[in-house]
């Protein structure tokens, strides 16, 4: 192990033993593996300090090392062994339940706490979390269908603690937006704390939406797109009737006032779709049409290649 | 599986008889009893291994030791559920991973 092993204990080249043995109990205590079983550098700077105070505890080696006759190898005894018989091995595998406290009697409902002590662990400093008050409030996502953002909808959902919350989607509700329910935390009587719950939406199968308005494609019929008449269109609210003008093409778009998003308007952008199968009716009909109506709709596309 | 007279003879427990057997009685560690007398199995002798550096490398006294056992305990408990938790985790569909990873995160930001 290359290093020196004075900066590794943090002592002074003329520290004494007394020093010495008390600054590394000090990190050993700190960085003992089995006592940080998270951590995992921890092992590796435990076995540094070690072999930093193996050698220096030890008067003919750290005289040989002042001497710079040795430098910073040989591993101690002691690590070998540690190897065979580490606890944090054992206490996280099969026969750790043996002295597990709580693997038996754990309570469902404390799911919930266990995420969150990771909560507290981000802002204060790491491992002193016992003196800071955990907030009350409490996040959760849902995820909704695209109907239920539009329309506004009542969701019970079972949260990770096993408690129901019931939730009241408003209309038009935005994607990632977050809805407060006040007294709804975790917290104790007095101070319940508020329930954030972040809301995402699915997607839809055919619709797709700009804030209050929505978007759709909607398939004619040959006959339908070149003859014009009334279809039945749906939108987030239901069917609607709409009248086609004779010739609507493909990607012609039109305007359903009213018919999206609490007042917005639902555009729909027509796809003309032939029927599955072309028999010799049609066939014909286009062939002795199309004798006399040659026309090309691929002009505006020659024209800039 | 060790007997205690062969764990006593282990260089790296460092314990003599008396101090195993105080151990024991107050069941900081917990082997199993056979007619043929205590049986160690390796969590056992691991266990024994870290009392002994928590007693002799970094002093901590007889009362301390009941409070760092009992929170090491509490720990490695914690830990094996966690272990539980994010396998039932992994066995879920991925929306709900996510749902669950989403859920985990805003706790922790917030």
């Amino acid at each position: 192990m290359a290093g020196n092993p004075y900066d590794i204990l943090g002592v002074k080249k003329d520290a004494s033993d007394e020093e010495i043995k008390s600054e590394y109990r000090k990190l050993a205590k700190k960085h003992h593996p089995d006592l940080n079983p998270g951590s995992k550098d921890a092992a590796a700077k435990f076995k540094e300090i070690n072999a930093a105070n193996e050698l220096l505890s030890d008067r003919a080696k750290r005289a040989a090392f002042d001497r710079g006759e040795i430098d910073m190898e040989g591993q101690p005894r002691y690590q070998q062994q540690r190897q065979q018989h580490s606890y944090r091995d054992f206490a996280d595998g099969q026969q750790g339940s043996r002295y597990h406290y709580t693997a038996s009697d754990f309570d469902m409902s404390d799911l919930e706490g266990l995420f969150g002590m990771f909560g507290n662990r981000a802002g204060g400093r790491e491992g002193f979390t016992a003196g800071r008050r955990p907030s009350a409030d409490v996040n959760y996502v849902i995820e909704i269908d695209f109907l239920e953002a539009a329309r506004g909808a009542k969701k019970r959902v079972t949260m990770p603690d096993g408690k129901t919350l019931d939730i009241t989607i408003p209309e038009g509700i935005e994607e990632g937006q977050k809805l407060r329910l006040k007294g709804k935390g975790a917290g104790s009587l007095e101070s319940p704390g508020d329930a954030y719950v972040e809301v995402h939406i699915r997607p839809h199968a055919f619709f797709t939406r700009k804030g209050k308005d929505v978007y759709a494609e909607v398939p004619v019929a040959l006959q339908e797109s070149v003859l014009g008449g009334r279809i039945q269109v749906q939108t987030v609210h239901g069917s609607v009737d709409m009248n086609l003008t004779k010739g609507a093409n493909t990607g012609v778009v039109l305007r359903l006032k009213g018919k999206g998003i609490k007042g917005g308007d639902q555009y729909i952008t027509l796809k003309i779709v032939l029927p599955k199968e072309v028999d010799t009716e049609l066939e014909q009909a286009i062939r002795t049409w199309a004798e006399t109506h040659a026309y090309n709709p691929r002009v505006s596309m020659e024209a800039v290649t | 599986m060790k007997t205690l007279e062969e764990v006593l003879e282990m260089q790296e427990v460092r314990l003599d008889q008396h101090a195993l057997e105080v151990y024991i009685r107050r069941e900081w560690v917990r082997p199993l009893k056979k007619k043929s007398g205590w049986v160690f199995e390796e969590i056992d002798i691991a266990r024994l291994h870290l009392i002994s550096q928590l007693v002799q490398d970094m002093q901590v006294n007889e009362e301390g030791m009941e409070v760092v056992l009992s929170l090491l305990d509490q720990l490695y408990g914690l830990r094996a559920h966690m272990k539980r938790l994010t396998h039932a985790v992994t066995r879920q569909p991925p929306e709900v991973q996510q749902d669950i990873i989403a859920i985990v995160k805003q706790m922790t930001d917030s």
